[in-house]
């Protein structure tokens, strides 16, 4: 049992039933982790219900008073304050819990996830809810946010500030797939994978056609197992028979696509731990863009740490993003496909040197335009996007 | 007007023609001639001399697509349709008995070209035979220095190839920024 207070949560235009229902949750899943406080003094995370009468002026009165307290807004529609975590009527305990852990961690406290091996195991596979802001899913905006999350960028210099994006992959289910993938390759034998939270719905991994994986899991469900602690999952791992997977509504993937996006979700941002961002390396190949799930500016790191060895730090300078869309990228790709260090020792000055005029070149080609064809280029991909 | 070009090329039956005609804005000119060799147990109607299909980026320019034929004789206009071009795709017919073989020739055939510019590669009809898969082909270009974009590309899907072509821009400049 972990020993600290009870997150304060309040809740504003909520009906008597429906704090009532609240109170429920809190006192079952949510017991001793989060408590329904009656004062906005008391409150670590707000929860707003924007299907009341008058809703906008009261959601203005609510923020003039409270405008930095983490808030999630609950309605039926999409029509809510783009500043706000938005999720949607009817909703599901999961996803309220899980959308307050992320509240939680933002406001650097540690995540506890003992409330999601208490709930109703179904809860966590329908996606009825959206947690993403109220705005359409083709904003790139809140894709992104969606994958990378919302970390500002850090100081690179600083190894505390490092530590602190950065996660173990190995603490996460992230690593329990990666080797049923390595082990079933190898072995050539069959596995299948459950978690506590998903016992009706395990995941099979077959060594055929490079590797597939059969799972009735949607995507939502996934990315809720890469956000809970692999330990909390009680994940087991066993061969199985072919004929043990029933192919009806199963979702088959590529294993090196499935990884991939379990990757990305891990990361959402993050550094795998102990990665040396000033290093430079060089991605193995590129990805397969036209069978995993592409990320905004994924090809174009692609195409740049393809072309020559070059340092993390350097990649977000040099094409100017966010470094957590580096970085997912760098978890994804490094789970996937791997990375060469740069093959000669800094203490060989010729290559060093020559390696230097390479990356300063591309430096320079990448900020300053110089590249023949730059503008014409930039045309071209602005056609290919609105296609 | 502005006028650029790309080059679609690759063995017979690799899906340079629907390629094209996936992504061109106009009707593809096809250029076709009855096989009168082996190709023709292959494929009865093969591009002889070449595709051409056009995308508009603007009133001002344009960006030609050249699909070159597919049979080795013809080689000597893979040279001219080559010049002044942006980059090349290279299409794979995974069916085929010797896609290696059918992957030297086309990138030894193209090299100045390749050093030039840029090539990507799309491997068709991975539906119908999944090996070699995308990492054996990564795997068999590690000897040549090559580190192209290798992706599955069903040629008439216009997003496969879509992406395909944005991998060639993202190639030749990594820098480049969506500009309207």
């Amino acid at each position: 049992m972990i020993d600290r207070p009870a997150l304060g949560i309040v809740t504003h235009c909520f009906t008597e039933r429906a704090r009532n229902m609240l109170q429920l949750l809190f006192s079952g899943p949510g017991r001793n982790l989060y408590q329904l406080v009656d004062h906005d003094r008391d409150a670590d995370i707000g929860i707003f219900d924007f299907d009341c009468v008058n809703a906008s002026t009261q959601w203005d009165i609510y923020r003039s008073r409270h405008p930095k307290l983490p808030t999630i807004v609950l309605s039926l529609q999409d029509k809510v304050p783009p500043e706000a975590v938005f999720l949607r009527k009817p909703l599901a305990s999961a996803d309220l819990l899980l959308t307050i852990e992320q509240l939680r961690r933002q406001t650097d406290q540690k995540p506890l996830n003992k409330a999601l091996e208490a709930l109703p195991k179904t809860d966590l596979d329908t996606p009825t809810v959206s947690t993403r802001s109220a705005t359409t899913a083709m904003d790139t905006g809140e894709f992104e946010k969606d994958i990378f999350g919302r970390e500002p960028d850090v100081d690179l210099t600083s190894r505390n500030e490092i530590e602190e994006i950065s996660y173990d992959p190995k603490r996460h289910y992230q690593y329990h797939i990666s080797e049923v993938i390595r082990q079933t390759l190898d072995d050539n034998r069959p596995r299948v994978i459950e978690s506590l939270i998903h016992q009706n719905k395990p995941v099979f991994v077959t060594p055929a056609d490079g590797g597939k994986v059969f799972t009735q899991l949607s995507d939502h469900a996934l990315r809720n197992l890469c956000i809970v602690s692999a330990s909390d999952q009680k994940i087991s791992i066993r061969e199985c028979a072919n004929s043990d997977i029933s192919h009806q509504e199963i979702k088959a993937s590529s294993a090196k696509a499935f990884l991939w996006k379990i990757a990305l979700w891990s990361s959402r941002g993050r550094l795998p731990v102990g990665t040396d961002v000033h290093r430079p390396m060089q991605l193995r190949h590129w990805p397969n863009f036209t069978r995993i799930l592409v990320t905004p500016n994924a090809m174009r790191i692609a195409a740049l740490m393809t072309s020559r060895p070059i340092s993390l730090s350097e990649v977000a300078k040099t094409l100017g993003l966010p470094q957590r869309s580096v970085f997912s990228f760098f978890s994804a790709a490094n789970a996937t496909i791997g990375f060469e260090a740069a093959s000669f020792p800094e203490t060989d000055l010729a290559k060093t040197e020559d390696r230097k005029s390479q990356l300063e070149q591309a430096l320079d080609m990448a900020q300053s335009g110089t590249t023949p064809h730059r503008g014409f280029l930039s045309r071209m991909l602005g056609r290919l996007m609105r296609s | 007007m502005a006028n650029y070009k790309i080059i679609f090329t690759g063995p017979v039956g690799a899906g340079k023609t629907t390629a094209i005609s996936s992504i061109s804005d106009i009707p593809p000119v096809r250029t076709d001639e009855e096989a009168s060799d082996m190709t023709r147990e292959r494929k009865k109607n093969t591009t002889v001399a070449m595709d051409y299909g056009l995308i508009k980026i603007n009133q001002t320019e344009r960006i030609h697509l050249y699909g070159t034929p597919g049979q080795e004789r013809f080689d000597f206009m893979w040279e001219i349709l080559t010049e002044g071009g942006v980059g090349l795709i290279l299409l794979l017919d995974n069916t085929r008995p010797n896609c290696f073989g059918d992957l030297h020739f086309f990138l030894d055939a193209f090299k100045e070209f390749i050093t030039k510019t840029k090539v990507v590669i799309g491997i068709t009809r991975t539906d119908m035979k999944n090996a070699p898969g995308i990492e054996d082909y990564h795997r068999e270009l590690r000897s040549t220095g090559l580190k192209p974009a290798i992706f599955e590309v069903d040629a008439r899907k216009k997003d496969d190839v879509l992406m395909l072509l944005k991998a060639l821009l993202y190639s030749l400049d990594p820098g480049l920024i969506d500009n309207e």
